[in-house]
């Protein structure tokens, strides 16, 4: 079996005074998908840009696919697929040139070139619009394009900077079928995203981070096992109420406009509650979520 | 490095000049589609001038009097105007269109994922800046040998005289581009470093007609060089071999410290 596609140990990068990724340590494993979940300005960003070998490491220990990211910076690209946050697609060139032109650049012949970016209009679901310009393409369609392209090389680890951000639900979720699909080929995969269903969904395994360190790793089922309880149950008072869940010996986080209970029983603790003279004037219970996990170990919330 | 997975594809051994030669494949093919528009404006632009400033201002000037020391003054101003053309196309390459490349469209950015280093992508986007200027030059002396302005092959030389031009201008000035986020300076970049360099280059009177302070910093410019090299060359006047190899060297000089500072904003740029 290879070895471990990124290996980091208190890998930080400063730009000036300002400590972007403070000191953190992660491996990932062959044919993994991995996770960073954080708030923008966790350093997600910045990580990716160092592990991507365009961004040269402050300090700490960086190996990506088994080099140096300074030293085999070319030789690493030329096995990574990289899907930034912003598209960058070529206007100039139709959708086809553009898969192709990127393909010439990691020494594919001109004809292969071309089958290959067939092949990957296909899988971007793009056929049809093989010969457009890529001014005519939605944001989604831009987005699949941009994955497609990545996979150009046939990479060993793809990197996908905020992947779904700024999409709308379906294109999102045929982003994410897509992305499975490679997950299914065994390819190494290593994401950022604030949006903790999209980790749920495609994380083997995850890191949260939270102002430039990692502040928890695990799989979602882990993460929350071990955070928070299996619901949570949501109420709702009137500002003047006066419940005080502390001495009802229940684990809760206010919120400005609701109360999170943290219990294992959702519907029996809202019960209790009610029995007890405490009506809340709207309820919610719901399985507990890496949001939860989030708030719970930095008392805010992901999406501000 | 570990080893590679299976592929279907077969990536070529890499070579040093390999990505540099992909990139400039790319900008052909984007060429394409402007390619027409390049020439049609390439080739009107010349004849206004020519016209208008060679054969119209020129009327008024007596070559021979005024010891510019040729037969008419468009044989003057013409292989000079062809230098200051390059400039003009190599700033404005360098400027907004770069700045598009490298931060708005981010083509740039994308093509630094792939093997080629940042070195090779501003080699060869100063390369290909050199090759646009190359075409508008070789424009221009087709244009000018219609006005009867060449009096030897040693013409056919001049547009790569221009393209050295363009490539000093055109590192400098993306390298600038690459150093800073605030496109204002542009626009300042042409009104006070551009055109006082066009009025001031020497491609419209010998620049021993200014004082002697103002004499000293257009010898400095890049463009002088230029216009010297392309008037010696067009019209075989003034420029003997040595003097050309030190227009040559100090031309050379500029592109290696643009070449040096641009790589450098360059990499910066693309790894924040």
């Amino acid at each position: 079996m290879a070895s471990k596609p990124v290996i980091a140990k208190d890998l930080s990068k400063a730009f000036g005074d300002f400590v972007a990724v403070d000191g953190i340590s992660f491996e990932i494993e062959p044919g993994e998908s991995f996770a960073m979940l954080g708030p923008n300005g966790a350093g997600k960003s910045s990580t990716m840009r160092m592990v991507s070998t365009v961004s040269p490491r402050t300090s700490g220990e960086l190996q990506v696919l088994g080099g140096d990211p300074l030293a085999d910076g070319s030789a690493i690209r030329s096995r990574l697929g990289v899907v930034a946050q912003e598209d960058n697609l070529d206007a100039a060139l139709t959708l086809r040139e553009n898969l192709m032109v990127y393909a010439r650049y990691f020494g594919i012949g001109w004809k292969q070139a071309g089958r290959k970016a067939d092949e990957l209009l296909e899988f971007a679901r793009l056929a049809d619009r093989a010969k457009a310009p890529v001014m005519s393409l939605s944001g989604g369609m831009k987005r699949r394009l941009t994955i497609a392209r990545a996979l150009v090389n046939e990479p060993d680890m793809v990197l996908l900077d905020e992947p779904t951000t700024g999409l709308d639900p379906q294109a999102r979720h045929l982003l994410w079928e897509r992305l499975y699909q490679l997950k299914e080929r065994g390819v190494t995969l290593l994401l950022t995203t604030h949006y903790m269903d999209e980790a749920e969904q495609l994380a083997d395994r995850l890191v949260i981070m939270d102002q430039g360190q990692i502040v928890a790793e695990g799989s979602p089922a882990s993460l929350i096992a071990q955070h928070v309880t299996r619901e949570v149950l949501e109420v709702r008072y009137p500002a003047d109420s006066t419940v005080d869940f502390q001495t009802l010996g229940l684990r809760n986080e206010p919120l400005a406009d609701r109360t999170l209970v943290y219990t294992d029983d959702g519907e029996g603790t809202l019960a209790k509650l009610i029995t007890d003279g405490h009506t809340p004037t709207s309820s919610l219970v719901r399985r507990a979520s890496l949001e939860d996990v989030f708030l719970a170990l930095t008392g805010r919330t992901l999406v501000e | 490095m570990t080893t590679a997975t299976e592929r279907s594809i077969t990536l070529e051994r890499p070579r040093p000049l390999g990505p540099l030669i992909h990139f400039l494949e790319h900008q052909f093919l984007r060429f394409r589609t402007t390619f027409r528009g390049t020439v049609v404006s390439g080739t009107v632009g010349p004849l206004l001038y020519l016209l208008g400033i060679g054969v119209g201002l020129g009327s008024q000037i007596d070559a021979q009097d005024s010891g510019l020391g040729t037969a008419d003054y468009l044989q003057f101003v013409g292989p000079g105007l062809m230098a200051a053309a390059a400039m003009q196309t190599a700033a404005s390459e360098s400027l907004w269109q770069t700045a598009g490349l490298l931060r708005w469209e981010g083509t740039y950015v994308s093509v630094s994922n792939t093997p080629l280093s940042t070195g090779q992508l501003f080699f060869g986007h100063v390369l290909w800046i050199g090759f646009r200027v190359f075409v508008g030059s070789a424009i221009y002396l087709a244009v000018l040998a219609g006005f009867g302005v060449p009096t030897s092959l040693l013409a056919l030389l001049s547009p790569f005289a221009a393209l050295l031009t363009g490539m000093a201008f055109g590192s400098l000035i993306s390298a600038w581009t690459g150093y800073t986020t605030k496109d204002q300076s542009y626009a300042v970049i042409l009104r006070l470093g551009i055109i006082p360099m066009y009025l001031f280059s020497g491609a419209f009177y010998p620049i021993s007609q200014l004082p002697a302070a103002l004499e000293f910093l257009a010898r400095l410019t890049p463009v002088w060089h230029g216009v010297r090299l392309c008037r010696g060359l067009i019209i075989q006047q003034d420029l003997n071999p040595s003097q050309a190899l030190v227009h040559l060297a100090v031309l050379a000089a500029y592109i290696c410290l643009g070449l040096f500072l641009g790589s450098r904003f360059f990499r910066k740029t693309l790894g924040s």
